[in-house]
């Protein structure tokens, strides 16, 4: 029988060895690879389910649906293979999206391996596995910068709570570019906030967040605002070091970052998809208009059409197919993106409805699309429950109103300015970098919650609003860790520096 | 004989005369009509997709279900040698659209009734109606039946040169003016070497298809203009109702259905266009919708598809029957859900092509067969006159994209002398979970009182007031709290961070002045 004398020294020794050979960065970075093997590579497999808008990244890269009642599982079931074209693809990049690199770069590594006929997404997933454990390392090692041991492990502890949560790592089990925001978002986080403590080499830490922002901004268009104010933030790292060649790197990047931004945003109207065209005006429009039909005569939209209030394009029945002629030259073509932030911009009152919508919705994480795949014997679009917690403690705890998100954004900006100040004050713009890093998360947020609402109404807004998801939790887990690690008020970084 | 034995004897003869009355008492008649109805089976060598014949298999399909035949569809190589009885009640259809294809078909035995179209006749058919045959390639051909005609050019067609039966229609050769059946039928044997939908063969498969049949009676051409919907140029609907009604066509709309939002004025606007149209002497018929998947609940499409027609109904409209494509009727829930409020059903032509199902369908108590209103307005007819239509037809046109087209239309069928008649003079009848509506004899009945057919005064939006910018009472409080309380809390944290930096500051200065000791 095992004494309870034992057991503490076995504790203690763990405990010891744990302190001796993994630190927090690399425990966090087991604990989310175990959570990853767990749900995306052990049977039964976790994915998503396809909403209708796989096609549109699959064709183009040379994979098609094999399965004959595909169809008949979408919305409800992952799909685990497709097909790949055994003859010369004719179909056009239909989507201009560097998810088009990772699907790519997957078909290569399920070619090499033998499995040139069926791709199985979970080469897709390994691959993005991979780089998310590395992504959680980062965030994780800048989160627990000058923390102690115990600390350290316990922010590890709850960065797998949090970024392990089965709504972030379900996506990788799928074609919806949402996985390489999360990846991308965290590593450019990680990036700049290792750069504001100095943690590693600055030109490393400048190119990896550069090449987060490219790949975030381009994977989907709605991005582009992101990428712009991500873009403005970088001109900031030009002055981060006196060396001629750093500058020039620095400002390189800053240009390329706003070039590719506008060149994006450039591409919206042409990919403004049909679906969430048809949600933003029926989901959105019309119905946080108080006359609808005045809203339609805003757009030069026959009246009539304002039985489509709150119609949404999966619709069992619908008066006109939502796809038919008459629906793109009567209505869809009448409206785009622009003209919709017209609306808004010249209608407060549903512009506040909209939001106070996309502020009820931006803090579930979980969608309705389902989890598992049909011969796992579940019902159509059954989600999966384990691993998460944090979604549904989120779900349950925040306060879902506009007003809450008005509150974080100023409470987080009313927390870090104090360091910025005397930063400013003392001249040292790496000190000072935090709150611009912070608040450009935060806009960056607030952006993509306005892209989704004018974009495509109150229609699927959980997926919609995912860069809100991710931004609120890396800014309120990292001013947690900052709180715990007694960092907030920028004094611990003061007296580091004085040390370097 | 004791009077035990007497009672027993009286009871033994009215038990027998009981039985013998039972035994000539005829079936209850839906019972006889089961066993009278009859069946038919189509088999098809390939639906000929991306020819000219690609649809045929389709019409066939409608044109039987409109006389009332019990139809199952099935490809060729999917027969089975058991599947066609010969008996009374069964006959068989084979299709040849492809030569190559047809050899599954030739071989099919078969002692029934059976009727063969394409080339390739089988060899019962050749014998029974001594028949001959010739290919001709690349030749322009008058196509005529019953006084109507049309030039059309083929590439390759099989003629009638020798045969023996009842003769329907006639091909001439252009260049040699040789002429040939375009039909023949002979004791339950027909033969037909060339049928596309959208020309004079489609008629003349009509004839072919009511003699071999043995149906009876005949038909009336009735006008239907399809894809009614609320987005239509509803202005326009009511000048095209009234045009036709002062030309006077008598006409049916098919109208599409609505879910959502039946208060709106756009809803009011759109029953008030629909009152308009049968006050013009228009007929109501209501498509059944296509779900988007066949996921959900068609109990559900049941449900609401009730609910429109009694918002139909409660606005003054009596709808007559039901349309939708054909593959609709395949499929028992659809029928269920869709087409069972009415006993009057035009089946149209599928949107997109597609194998029929392999069950079979049954035909519906009233079905008239569609035809395409630009296909029938290309036929020539002898001075003025139609003939006399084989079955109830539906000319139906689509929803026209401009004015323009509308006029053009409306002329070109005033001076065809196509004559149209009256749907409602017919007996229909459609019924909604709350009301019934029904036609006879011309007349209109809504819950058993004549409809009222005079047009709507009270327009939409003096029936329907668009909800003004609401005075949202308890929300507009709590959102002008919302606003107040978020200003404070800038406000306040604001100040704090001011304060946070004077303090700082302060502490800074006090601890300088002290000489570093506190």
């Amino acid at each position: 029988m095992i004494k309870p004398q034992d057991m503490k020294h076995a504790f203690v020794r763990a405990y010891v060895v744990l302190e001796k050979y993994i630190s927090p960065a690399a425990l966090a970075a087991i604990g989310i690879a175990f959570i990853l093997l767990i749900e995306l590579f052990v049977p039964p497999y976790i994915g998503m389910a396809d909403n209708g808008d796989f096609y549109r990244i699959l064709y183009s890269n040379g994979l098609y649906f094999d399965l004959p009642d595909y169809d008949s599982q979408r919305l409800g079931y992952f799909v685990r293979t497709y097909g790949i074209f055994q003859y010369y693809n004719e179909n056009n990049a239909m989507l201009w999206s560097s998810q088009t690199v990772f699907v790519r770069l997957s078909l290569w590594i399920s070619q090499v391996l033998g499995y040139n006929e069926r791709f199985d997404i979970r080469i897709q997933a390994s691959l993005y596995s991979l780089l998310y454990i590395g992504a959680v390392y980062l965030l994780v090692k800048a989160a627990t910068w000058r923390a102690s041991r115990r600390m350290g492990y316990g922010i590890a502890a709850a960065a797998v709570f949090v970024f392990g949560d089965i709504a972030y790592v379900m996506y990788f089990n799928s074609f919806y570019s949402e996985s390489i925001m999360l990846i991308t978002l965290m590593y450019l986080f990680s990036a700049a906030m290792l750069l504001y403590q100095r943690q590693y080499n600055d030109y490393v830490l400048l190119f990896l967040f550069g090449a987060s922002a490219l790949i975030l901004t381009t994977c989907k268009q709605q991005n582009a605002p992101i990428g712009l104010i991500i873009g403005l933030v970088a001109i900031l790292f030009v002055f981060l070091r006196r060396e001629r060649i750093f500058r020039l790197f620095a400002s390189l990047q800053a240009v390329i970052l706003i070039l590719t931004a506008i060149g994006t945003y450039v591409l919206i109207p042409e990919e403004f998809v049909n679906i969430n065209k048809y949600h933003a005006m029926t989901r959105g429009v019309l119905m946080t208009a108080d006359n609808s039909e005045e809203a339609l005569a805003f757009f030069g939209i026959d009246e009539q059409f304002s039985v489509l209030r709150g119609a949404t394009y999966y619709d069992f029945l619908s008066p006109i197919p939502v796809d038919s002629e008459e629906m793109e030259k009567q209505f869809l073509d009448k409206y785009d993106f622009v003209s919709i932030a017209r609306y808004y911009l010249s209608h407060p009152d549903s512009a506040g409805k909209i939001f106070e919508t996309a502020a009820r919705n931006a803090f579930y994480n979980r969608t309705k699309l389902g989890n598992y795949e049909k011969s796992a014997g579940k019902p159509f679009g059954t989600l999966t429950h384990a691993f998460a917690g944090y979604s549904y403690l989120k779900e349950k705890l925040v306060p879902k109103t506009s007003g809450f998100v008005v509150i974080w954004m100023v409470t987080i900006a009313g927390l870090y300015s104090p360091s910025f100040y005397r930063a400013v004050k003392a001249r040292s713009l790496r000190r000072a970098l935090r709150l611009p890093v912070i608040l450009m998360m935060a806009a960056s947020g607030l952006c993509a919650m306005a892209v989704a609402v004018i974009g495509a109404g109150d229609a699927d807004l959980s997926k919609h609003e995912f860069l809100f998801v991710v931004v609120f939790d890396l800014v309120t887990f990292w001013v947690i860790a900052d709180c715990l690690c007694r960092r907030l008020w920028g004094a611990n970084v003061e007296q580091g520096d004085s040390h370097e | 004989m004791n009077r035990g034995t007497g009672i027993k004897a009286w009871l033994f003869s009215v038990i027998c005369l009981c039985v013998l009355v039972f035994a000539m008492v005829p079936a209850p008649v839906s019972a006889q009509e089961e066993s009278k109805q009859a069946n038919v089976l189509l088999v098809y060598d390939s639906l000929g997709l991306g020819t000219s014949a690609a649809g045929n298999v389709e019409a066939l399909q409608r044109l039987l279900l409109s006389f009332g035949v019990k139809v199952t569809a099935i490809a060729a190589d999917e027969y089975d040698s058991g599947m066609a009885q010969a008996d009374p009640n069964h006959k068989l259809i084979t299709v040849c659209n492809t030569d190559d294809l047809c050899g599954g078909i030739t071989h099919i035995q078969y002692a029934g009734d059976w009727l063969h179209i394409g080339p390739v006749p089988p060899e019962r058919i050749q014998e029974r109606l001594g028949l001959q045959t010739k290919t001709i390639a690349r030749q322009s051909l008058k196509l005529m039946v019953e006084g109507i005609s049309q030039d059309v050019f083929m590439e390759r067609v099989t003629r009638i040169s020798e045969g023996k039966g009842q003769a329907f229609g006639r091909m001439v050769t252009a260049n040699d003016h040789i002429e040939a059946p375009l039909g023949l039928v002979a004791d339950g044997n027909a033969y037909v070497p060339y049928f596309e939908p959208g020309n004079v063969s489609e008629m003349a498969i009509a004839y072919v298809l009511k003699e071999w049949l043995g149906a009876e009676g005949s038909g009336q051409a009735h006008l239907l203009i399809r894809g009614i919907t609320p987005f239509v140029d509803l202005d326009r609907l009511e000048d095209l109702s009234k045009q036709l009604y002062e030309a006077g066509i008598p006409f049916l709309v098919s109208v599409s259905t609505l879910f959502n939002n039946m208060d709106s004025p756009a809803m009011k606007r759109y029953t008030d266009a629909l009152h308009t149209v049968q006050s013009y002497n228009g007929g109501i018929l209501v498509e059944v919708p296509t779900p988007v998947s066949d996921r959900q609940d068609l109990e559900d499409m049941k449900a609401q598809m009730d609910h429109f027609l009694n918002q139909l109904f409660e606005a003054g409209i009596a709808p007559l029957g039901m349309t939708g494509e054909v593959r609709k009727a395949e499929e028992n829930t659809m029928r269920e859900a869709g087409f069972a409020f009415s006993d009057t059903i035009v089946l149209l032509p599928n949107e997109k092509a597609s194998s029929p199902e392999q069950d079979a369908v049954q035909p519906f108590p009233s079905s008239p067969y569609s035809m395409l209103g630009e296909d029938l307005l290309q036929v020539s007819h002898e001075n003025k006159i139609w003939p006399v239509f084989p079955l109830d037809v539906v000319v139906t046109f689509n929803w026209f994209e401009s004015e323009d087209k509308q006029e053009e239309t409306v002329q070109k069928l005033v001076s065809s002398w196509l004559p149209f008649a009256d749907f409602k003079s017919g007996s229909h009848n459609l019924a909604s979970s709350l009301h019934k509506a029904e036609s006879l004899h011309g007349a209109l009945l809504l819950d058993g009182q004549p409809a009222d057919l005079q047009e709507q005064a009270v327009s939409a939006e003096d029936a329907v007031p668009v909800p003004p910018a609401q005075a949202e009472g308890i929300d507009r409080l709590f959102s002008v709290q919302s606003r107040v309380l978020i200003v404070i809390i800038v406000t306040t944290l604001m100040l704090f961070a001011v304060f946070l930096v004077i303090g700082y500051r302060m502490y800074k200065r006090k601890y300088y002045n002290s000489g570093g000791s506190l």
